[in-house]
């Protein structure tokens, strides 16, 4: 039996330590937090039975832990320890002193509460967003850097700062690109990366210098250089080329640009002669058409409701009909032939005109109108030319041809003077088949020629010729797009007996399948635009050359 | 009486605002119809992203004014406003665009502006869902005295559970020690806590009762009860705490987003004057 006096240390509210003591006696002095444990350690850090404190073999006291229980032995953790003085053993949050030791029979040991449990044990955790940490000015401080650095700060340095704008280029990095406001049209594409190419001064608009550094050649719309400086002196090229429109394009389509103005062109320009326009379904007047209207050869613009006025003087006699009469058809072989629009007026490589009608391309295809002699000469054709290489010709071909014959037969002086008569008298009657109504009148077939009795070397004139080929050269007509309609659906030259008639279809015409801007379902939208070009006017100095005058 | 939202403030004045605003610009963006095809640099769309980026600018004062005791206006119709005039933009600001986007600080300032404006949305959700549902989870309790209670119980725990099994020792410890309320920032948003150690307590606690002798019945008993009440009060705290997570954590997200919107749109408007 073991006697043991028992201390147990607690604290007072002011913090003082009061010690409770009370006299045990033991075989076994069981420590724990069970309630048949003689040292009862109330803390649910002790386990039920936790350790116990009796004699070994050798008279000597022991503390060992219980099974899977650990005591910490003067800070070693132990399961089982011999007994001395002064030895402090951790059970849980208890410490347990061996105060005094007598023997092997007697001991004091006094226990405390070392580590109270606090009133709240729960975790410390955050029970709000912002106790998180999470932060609503971090993030937008730095979102907000971000977008002004990336998108103000090194866009505006990099068009700024040459030294930048050459090192990100060599790294194709171009800096201003994420300010683009949208894709550029097919012509500018390359200059996608080359902002400072058209906004050359930092929040200055476009200036129409920029546009003539590369297009130096655009024409005016108004011939007279000062004319057009004062009506188009507040108009930019901007005002109507708009870029970063992507597909859409730089060009504008639409007829109110131009509406703006031709719909009421006196108050743009009070001496003008035009008539207002609005739209080509409305008001748009008749086509001027622009031909040789009188022998002197000056080209005139004729309204196609002066009808009286619409006579062409081109200087040929020719007869559509006639080439559409089949009998009348024959090629110098004796075969009949039809004749299509498209044998005589050939479609340029654009497919949009025709190529310039000659006498080589037109009238001797298939041989058609070949120019023989009278009577013919194997391998000869009087050339289609002037009449005065037409009389050289003809005097130099039968010269030669006497020559040839005289040196052939050895005549003397005297036979020579008749091969000369021979061939003068040749030369004569093939000249007046050519050009008279005497003889077959070859070139009276087509030409107007008059006489010319004063000129002895060349006594015939014929008519100067002027063949229409832009009938209406303030627009464009491009017959490949209309290449579904028959050509006499539009010039009525069936029934065409004169050169001088003219098959050009009116406006009305037009109408039939145009309408203006106004959407249609079975018409044709059409805008200025569709037939007009702004720049028309061949005539440049540049823009800022007419502004100059 | 009800108690008038500060969306009716004025009988609806922002929203008959708005409304206008909205009916005005489509009818104006279909009338219009420039000849180049609607774009952002017609007058139009100029008027429309000068009134666009004005009612930007308003919005974001909201944040200046709810700070400031002073000032134009009541709280309740700046809100009003906000709200309205924040849906307006919808309208107005697609139409300034034409619906022309890019990989661009333009489309940047018009994705921002949209991604505020539907934060804002769940916010107008938020304050109209979760404080009645606050309310009705704390009833007369707070989060405060929710917590105490708690303490109070694992107290009471502690005592009850300390001459009952060391299982139920570890139990207990585990649920008073490791049960978390709160915490980072998906713990406090999720509703759902399956691995909760107070339910794992409760679940554990109800079986191991037959295990034991009839003299700890009664206090397993007890601890069974008190772990029961434990689970409610955890629940109710952890609810709390997930509605005010919910309830505010859109700001988290609309408020960053203003300013970069704001800094998009500073971006946007000086791109368009520096490459005029």
């Amino acid at each position: 039996m073991i006697h043991c006096l028992l201390i147990k240390i607690t604290q007072n509210p002011r913090g003082q330590a009061e010690r409770q003591e009370r006299e045990i006696s033991f075989d076994r002095l069981t420590l724990g937090r069970g309630a048949d444990c003689k040292i009862h350690l109330a803390d649910h850090r002790v386990a039920l039975h936790h350790a116990s404190i009796q004699q070994g073999d050798n008279g000597k006291l022991y503390i060992s832990a219980e099974p899977s229980r650990t005591i910490e032995v003067d800070g070693h953790l132990e399961e089982v320890a011999a007994l001395t003085s002064g030895m402090r053993i951790m059970i849980g949050p208890y410490a347990l002193t061996v105060e005094a030791l007598e023997g092997n029979e007697r001991i004091t040991l006094s226990y405390e509460l070392m580590n109270k449990i606090p009133d709240s044990i729960q975790p410390k955790l955050a029970t709000s967003l912002f106790a998180t940490g999470l932060s609503m000015r971090k993030p937008a401080m730095w979102l907000a850097a971000i977008i002004t650095l990336i998108f103000i700060v090194l866009p505006i340095s990099y068009t700024l700062s040459p030294w930048l704008h050459k090192t990100a280029q060599s790294i194709h990095l171009p800096m201003n690109v994420p300010l683009n406001a949208g894709h550029m049209s097919p012509g500018h594409l390359a200059l996608s990366t080359k902002c400072d190419t058209c906004h050359q001064k930092p929040f200055m608009a476009v200036s129409d210098q920029a546009c003539e550094n590369c297009h130096k050649s655009v024409s005016h719309h108004i011939a007279q250089s000062a004319l057009h400086a004062k009506v188009f002196k507040n108009v930019r090229c901007t005002t109507c080329h708009m870029d970063h429109r992507g597909q859409k394009g730089l060009i504008r389509k639409d007829s109110q640009q131009c509406v703006s103005c031709h719909g009421n062109i006196k108050k743009i320009y009070g001496e003008s002669k035009l008539k207002d326009i609005h739209d080509f379904s409305s008001d748009h007047p008749a086509f001027k058409l622009s031909f040789k209207a009188g022998p002197d050869g000056l080209t005139t613009r004729v309204a196609q409701n002066e009808k009286s006025k619409l006579v062409e003087h081109s200087g040929l006699k020719f007869s559509h009909e006639e080439h559409f009469d089949k009998a009348l058809i024959q090629t110098p072989s004796g075969h009949s032939r039809d004749i299509d629009c498209a044998d005589c007026h050939i479609p340029n490589d654009a497919g949009t005109g025709f190529k310039p009608m000659t006498m080589a391309l037109t009238c001797q295809q298939s041989n058609c109108h070949s120019l023989q002699l009278t009577p013919p000469i194997e391998g000869r054709v009087v050339p289609h030319a002037s009449e005065k290489i037409v009389m050289t010709y003809l005097r130099e071909m039968f010269a030669s041809r006497a020559i040839n014959e005289a040196d052939k037969s050895g005549l003397n002086t005297n036979a020579l003077e008749k091969v000369r008569q021979s061939a003068q008298a040749q030369t004569n009657s093939n000249a007046k088949a050519l050009f008279t109504k005497e003889g077959e009148g070859t070139c009276l077939e087509c030409h107007e020629i008059t006489a010319n009795p004063k000129n002895k070397e060349t006594p015939w004139k014929v008519a100067a010729v002027h063949v229409t080929e832009h009938w209406l050269p303030k627009s464009r007509f491009p017959h490949d797009k209309h290449s579904t309609a028959k050509c006499s659906s539009c010039h009525d030259v069936m029934h065409s007996d004169k050169s001088s008639d003219i098959a050009m279809p009116t406006i009305a015409k037009c109408r039939e399948c145009h309408v203006g801007s106004k959407q249609a379902q079975t018409l044709v939208s059409s805008t200025c635009n569709t037939c007009h070009s702004f720049h028309d006017v061949k005539a440049k100095p540049t823009h800022k050359a007419a502004k100059a005058e | 009486m009800r108690s008038r939202s500060f969306l009716e403030y004025r009988n609806f004045l922002y929203l008959k605002l708005s409304l206008l605003l909205m009916i005005a610009a489509i009818a104006a963006y279909i009338l219009h119809s420039p000849a180049i095809g609607a774009y952002g640099g017609t007058w139009l769309g100029y008027v429309l992203g000068t009134l666009s980026a004005a009612i930007v600018c308003l919005l974001l004062w909201l944040g200046v004014r709810k700070r400031s005791y002073f000032g134009a206006g009541t709280m309740q119709g700046w809100l009003s406003a906000h709200v309205y005039l924040g849906l307006s933009l919808i309208v107005l600001a697609t139409l300034h665009s034409s619906f022309q986007f890019g990989w661009n600080v333009h489309t940047l300032a018009y994705v921002l502006m949209m991604a505020v404006i539907l934060s804002g949305f769940y916010g107008l959700y938020a304050y109209f869902r979760f404080p009645h549902l606050l309310t009705e989870n704390l009833s007369e309790d707070s989060f405060e005295s929710l917590l105490q209670e708690i303490s109070k119980l694992d107290k009471l725990a502690r005592v009850s559970a300390l001459h009952l099994p060391d299982e139920i020792i570890a139990l207990t410890n585990n649920a008073i020690y490791n049960t978390r309320i709160g915490g980072t920032v998906r713990e406090q948003m999720r509703s759902q806590h399956p691995d909760c150690p107070t339910t794992l307590a409760v679940k554990k606690l109800h079986g191991l009762s037959k295990t034991l002798p009839m003299a700890q019945i009664k206090t397993h008993r007890e601890l069974y009860t008190l772990m029961l009440r434990r689970e409610t009060l955890v629940a109710r705290a952890r609810r709390d705490v997930m509605l005010r997570a919910r309830l505010s954590g859109w700001l988290f997200v609309h408020v960053p987003l203003s300013v970069a919107l704001l800094a998009a749109l500073i971006a946007h408007v000086t791109a368009i004057f520096f490459y005029w």
